[in-house]
């Protein structure tokens, strides 16, 4: 995998871990490890709205802008990181 | 001032020198009198005020005056006209918080076409549901021309391939048509203004239809008896366009009165909910509205520098509605911002409907919220709403809603038609002249919530204290989550095509959550014993629900034949609710059970 993008999972992951922790998401702990193919979505009970704060942390962490309607092809963790690496490159 | 220009959706910036318009100090006030809203605009533009866009980071991205709009309407009527489009013709609208959508909702208005908005929120993965939902909302009222801006072009595309439309394309494609040479006919008092899909029924997309007379009455209400507006006033927004408190609440409302109004993205406010409160104190708005939740949602994410930043004191109107009214969030929102002088006096709940126009009911303004207790335990036996003390150890709170606007009738019924008794809860049925004349092209739909001599059955659950409106229970077939309407049955259709869940086997209700949430539950029956094979089925119908509906739904796998069946066999939701809450340790979830006993079975 390129170097970067697996960088940005990286923290991605972190990123996830430490928005689940903070907004008290009881899965996070039967989960296990989040890895590049944890679905966002369906892995989480993150609704939409938390969907969207969680992105606002993305962006203001890799200081990119997302686009929100590439998100419509979005699932998991390495998706998102794919989304942020063509940000950074554009 | 007002030199920077947008030309067709192509927003010109001339950085610094952008400014929003003002509010109308120019224009003496009028808000009736008007034969269409092409009328309303035409008088509007006499003014400098107007519309103003802002962007991701709160910053001024595009200027529309009235002037602009109309001019710029006018001439992107005469294109739609050149493309040999007849009266009455359906335009979709993809509704994003843009100048475009302004532009062609009025084009339509001159043009004598009927505009209606589509969504323009696309959930996480959810592609293929969007795609599919567009297209089934062209399809229902076989929509003449469709428009999206750029952001969603290749969406609408992928919609309309291999429909018949005249015309589907970005706001550049319909500006490079030619002019048709041909003078506008007036727009007549019955002709259909607009179509409003209820944000509902994602499978059967309802569109109300609401015309010219009908629309400018329920807007003189509201500006005149509803809001008192007057000329200091000003619209701060971020609801979308596709909702009816957006379209009419924060475009037609300012337009119907010559107002400014600010907008901010939907998405935005998601994200940066704080930015609402920016806008409102950077331009000293006066009127902003929102679904209970996005007062929470905003005090969630305050923070301490927020206090000194903000300056509140000109928001006069906070306008509560789309969903229950929930004193609790409210105040919590007020008592966090008082530092930045938030008058608690400024919300006014509302009670409204598409099927409505907008408003039925506002409570008085300047008062705040007036909460009325009552015995939840009399309330779950007999209905009746009996006031009890705050501090009662099995107490209800309900907002009042005010009485409704000048023109309605209302009555509150039981379910064998008769009118109840004052503080008796019942079904809220309407009449007057701001009630829609039905579902578009949809006799089946329309007969069911209008009656021959023009009452409309809302759906809604409440109770009246003399003239004035409590409302316990909002729509009884439909799901209300974040502000989103949700309808039982689309969930259940769309759960079936996980491998495993049967038609028929399945149900979807909602239950009040820990908070002040509902939560979305269904229960599935499924044969499967096997650990692995009973979370696959889960997560498939947890990601086609995020998919679909964008929301967290509890799901709960029973045997076959644990779901309760009418004697008809047709399966019960509300037994499957009332069964559901049984199964839960207490007190886990539990449903207010005046709720249980006022909701009809689906």
């Amino acid at each position: 995998m390129n170097t970067r993008i697996h960088e940005i999972e990286q923290r991605i992951k972190l990123l996830l871990a430490s928005y689940l922790e903070s907004s008290n998401h009881p899965e996070l702990e039967a989960h296990g490890e989040i890895t590049g193919e944890t679905n966002l979505v369906s892995d989480f009970t993150m609704d939409s709205f938390q969907v969207m704060e969680f992105m606002m942390e993305l962006e203001e962490a890799f200081d990119v802008m997302i686009d929100m309607n590439s998100l419509s092809n979005t699932h998991t963790v390495h998706d998102l990181a794919v989304i942020v690496d063509k940000d950074l490159s554009g | 001032m007002m030199d920077s220009k947008i030309t067709f959706g192509q927003k010109t910036k001339t950085e610094s020198s952008m400014q929003p318009t003002p509010v109308n100090k120019k224009l003496p006030i009028k808000s009736d009198g008007f034969a269409n809203l092409a009328e309303a605009l035409d008088y509007a533009a006499a003014g400098d005020s107007g519309f103003n866009f802002y962007d991701h980071r709160g910053q001024l991205d595009a200027v529309l005056s009235y002037r602009q709009l109309r001019d710029e309407a006018r001439t992107l009527a005469r294109r739609l006209l050149g493309l040999g489009l007849k009266h009455g013709d359906r335009v979709g609208i993809i509704a994003e918080t843009d100048p475009m959508f302004h532009r062609f909702f009025f084009a339509c208005q001159y043009a004598g076409l009927i505009p209606f908005a589509l969504p323009a929120g696309i959930q996480m993965g959810a592609h293929t549901a969007y795609v599919g939902q567009i297209r089934r909302m062209l399809e229902s009222c076989d929509a003449a021309i469709a428009v999206a801006p750029a952001s969603h072009t290749e969406f609408l595309h992928e919609a309309v391939a291999d429909m018949d439309l005249v015309m589907a394309g970005t706001p550049e494609e319909f500006d490079a048509l030619p002019e048709a040479d041909i003078e506008f006919q007036t727009v007549q008092a019955g002709d259909l203004a607009y179509l409003q899909y209820t944000s509902g029924s994602t499978r059967f997309p309802r569109g109300v239809e609401i015309d010219q007379a009908t629309v400018l009455e329920n807007l003189r209400a509201i500006a005149q008896d509803g809001l008192k507006l007057n000329n200091e006033d000003r619209f701060v927004s971020w609801l979308p366009y596709y909702h009816d408190m957006g379209l009419i609440g924060f475009i037609l409302v300012p337009l119907i009165c010559q107002l400014s109004a600010d907008y901010l993205p939907s998405r935005t406010f998601a994200m940066r909910p704080r930015l609402w409160l920016k806008i409102i104190s950077d331009n000293r708005g006066t009127v902003s509205s929102s679904p209970t939740f996005g007062y929470a949602l905003c005090a969630k994410r305050l923070r301490p520098s927020d206090y000194e930043r903000y300056d509140l004191s000109s928001w006069r109107a906070a306008c509560v509605g789309a969903e229950q009214v929930n004193p609790i969030p409210l105040r919590a929102f007020a008592e966090a911002l008082a530092p930045c002088n938030f008058d608690p006096n400024a919300f006014v709940a509302c009670y409204g409907m598409a099927e409505c126009v907008l408003a039925v009911s506002f409570a008085p303004l300047d008062l705040g919220l007036s909460v009325d207790y009552v015995d939840q335990a009399v309330m779950s036996g007999s209905g009746e709403a009996k006031p009890v003390n705050p501090d009662h150890n099995n107490v209800a709170a309900y907002v009042d809603c005010g009485q409704v606007l000048p023109g309605f009738e209302f009555c509150i019924r039981d379910e064998q038609g008769n009118e109840v008794s004052e503080r008796q809860c019942g079904e809220i049925m309407l009449r007057g002249p701001s009630v829609m004349s039905g579902y578009f092209r949809d006799e089946e739909s329309s007969r069911a919530v209008l009656s021959d001599d023009g009452w409309l059955d809302t759906g809604d659950i409440g109770y009246r204290v003399g003239d004035n409106l409590f409302i316990t229970a909002r729509s009884k077939d439909v799901i209300i989550i974040k502000g989103r309407n949700i309808w039982p049955n689309d969930m259940e259709v769309v759960a079936q095509r996980v491998e495993g869940v049967r038609l028929g086997g399945v149900a979807a209700f909602s239950v009040a959550g820990f908070g002040e949430e509902e939560l979305a539950v269904m229960v599935v029956e499924t044969k499967e014993r096997e650990n692995s094979a009973r979370h696959r089925l889960s997560q498939g119908i947890t990601e086609l629900m995020h998919e679909h509906f964008g929301i967290n739904v509890i799901i709960d796998l029973v045997r076959p034949g644990t779901l309760p069946r009418t004697s008809s066999g047709k399966l019960s939701r509300f037994q499957s609710r009332e069964a559901y809450l049984e199964r839960q340790p207490a007190p886990a979830l539990r449903l207010p059970s005046h709720r249980r006993n006022n909701r009809k079975t689906a």
